[in-house]
């Protein structure tokens, strides 16, 4: 067994072994170790059988050209929804201009040489309807790609990824985004806003860190938005985090009842880690008057861990509908 | 925008020319993974192609780890490609581009993971519990010794950073500190975490003899 040795000292050293890094003076002091501690001794063994197993199969060649010939098909793809989009956008402007030279000819209609004033000049009038900011003409194209994404699935694809997200409330029912997509972007925005719903949504399914998501969460309270739900539910159901999960269970157990939410709920209560969780699941299925046999076939089914609290939380409900 | 795309489309007939670095006979002109990214947010695809080639093999094996199948770990690969590519432009060198992929098919695998396993056990009233507990047996079949399957079963029993912590190291001989920029934490924290998720592997595969 081990002697009285830091071992802890000596796993370093086994670790470097196995790569080949030691040197001789450290070579040797390992080797002394290890012909008195059989626990070191098994670990060196141990990572030996370890390092020399092949236990992870490698892709075939023809496996990896046909996923990079798929990456670059989506690719493509998604460059031609934003071809979509820009050729919209230049249709819009088009339009914009249209109407506007449309006006100022209206305007100067009266004047002698109205008619001979080309349409061309119309652009004159731009700089006031131009936007405040070169950023404002970008922010617009990102509101006309959020507006369109209806679901998740929608975000999933957008052609516009953001990053390095940030959303904090100011009051007021307003929100602060900062995020990266292709640029730094700030913007302060009703929440009701498609492009807030579009930051929360991302900042939910990318993988971003847990500050970021919980403040999302925090700002997705008013919005039922369907996206948004289902984001927070997909968030709920598979986050690693624990405390983002709970986050956006408290989130969704405040929406008005769906069935989409019964079911996730009913998810979280049979396989959930978190106690807390499964807890609270159970807590807004008795109270929606979810089935009482459904219930105990999922509490019957669910991780032994907890279950006797879980009972004793769901009792009077699952038993009364025994007798 | 416009012009990067035309950009990606006059390199698009070239995407399939191989610029691949692997092998002992690596090109002089081998280029670094900061010049592929920038190349690829410029819309070089061929330079996409390049990153890809370069970090296949060690974002499928990691996926592979956690889903125990190979075409999740196929499916999960191309999606991180996708994911990468779509967020390149938030990529920074303050860290590696192998250890960023990394973490986005760790993010990517755990989310799989949790999705399919509540795929796998509902409806609940209708799944027998046979099939769910039931592991893909093909894939089992190419892990061919019996030793390999006791370890792999033993993996299973750590938690996922731990069973990362001993693939990067173990199976992709990765440098502490890289292991460190993916868990997010420090080399020493690696080690502690090295240390412990041997013990319990070791335990889970020989404790018993």
């Amino acid at each position: 067994m081990n002697n009285t040795t830091d071992c802890s000292a000596f796993a370093a050293l086994i670790e470097r072994s196995v790569k080949n890094e030691l040197d001789p003076a450290e070579s040797d002091l390992l080797a002394r170790h290890l012909t008195t501690c059989t626990e070191c001794r098994g670990d060196a063994e141990f990572l030996q059988r370890l390092t020399s197993t092949e236990l992870l199969p490698d892709p075939s060649e023809m496996e990896m050209t046909r996923m990079r010939r798929n990456v670059v098909a989506q690719l493509g793809a998604g460059r031609k929804n934003e071809r979509d989009v820009i050729v919209w956008l230049a249709a819009a402007a088009a339009l914009a201009l249209i109407f506007f030279g449309g006006i100022l000819i209206g305007r100067n209609s009266g004047s002698p040489d109205a008619a001979s004033q080309p349409i061309v000049q119309a652009s004159s009038v731009q700089p006031a309807a131009a936007p405040a900011s070169s950023h404002d003409g970008f922010a617009r194209d990102i509101e006309l790609v959020a507006s369109r994404h209806q679901n998740l699935e929608d975000v999933e694809n957008s052609p516009l990824a953001f990053s390095n997200m940030q959303v904090s409330e100011v009051g007021k029912g307003m929100v602060n985004l900062n995020f990266d997509v292709s640029r730094h972007m700030e913007l302060t925005l009703p929440k009701g806003d498609p492009v807030v719903a579009e930051v929360l949504v991302q900042s939910l399914i990318q993988p971003e860190n847990v500050g970021t998501k919980l403040k999302a969460i925090s700002a997705a309270q008013d919005l039922p938005d369907a996206k948004v739900r289902s984001a927070l539910t997909r968030t709920m159901a598979t986050d690693e985090n624990v405390a983002v999960r709970l986050k956006a269970q408290e989130k969704l157990v405040q929406y008005p009842n769906t069935a989409e939410t019964e079911k996730a709920l009913l998810d979280v209560l049979a396989h959930d880690e978190s106690i807390q969780m499964r807890l609270v699941a159970i807590d807004y299925l008795t109270t929606h008057k979810v089935a009482p046999q459904l219930l105990r076939n999922v509490l019957a089914k669910s991780d032994a861990e907890g279950r006797n609290a879980l009972y004793l939380r769901a009792g009077d409900y699952i038993q009364g509908d025994v007798q | 925008m416009n012009d990067r795309m035309n950009q990606a489309e006059r390199v698009h007939a070239n995407r399939w020319i191989s610029r691949a670095s692997e092998g002992s006979g690596m090109p002089m002109n081998v280029r670094s993974d900061r010049e592929l990214v920038d190349a690829s947010i410029a819309g070089d695809t061929a330079a996409f192609d390049e990153m890809m080639k370069r970090y296949e093999r060690v974002v499928f094996r990691v996926a592979y780890t956690f889903c125990n199948s190979r075409e999740d770990a196929l499916d999960i690969t191309q999606s991180v490609f996708l994911k990468a590519f779509r967020s390149l432009e938030s990529f920074r060198n303050e860290s590696l581009l192998k250890t960023w992929l990394i973490r986005i098919t760790y993010n990517e695998s755990i989310s799989l993971g949790r999705r399919s396993k509540i795929r796998r056990e509902e409806p609940i009233d209708t799944v027998p519990d046979m099939l769910l507990t039931e592991r893909p047996r093909q894939e089992e079949e190419l892990i061919a010794t019996e030793e390999a399957r006791r370890i792999r079963d033993g993996l299973e029993k750590l938690n996922e950073r731990h069973r990362l912590a001993v693939v990067l190291r173990y199976m992709h001989a990765t440098p502490i500190a890289e292991i460190a920029e993916v868990l997010g934490c420090s080399d020493n924290m690696v080690k502690n975490i090295l240390f412990r998720g041997v013990r319990t592997l070791k335990k889970a595969v020989v404790g018993d003899r």
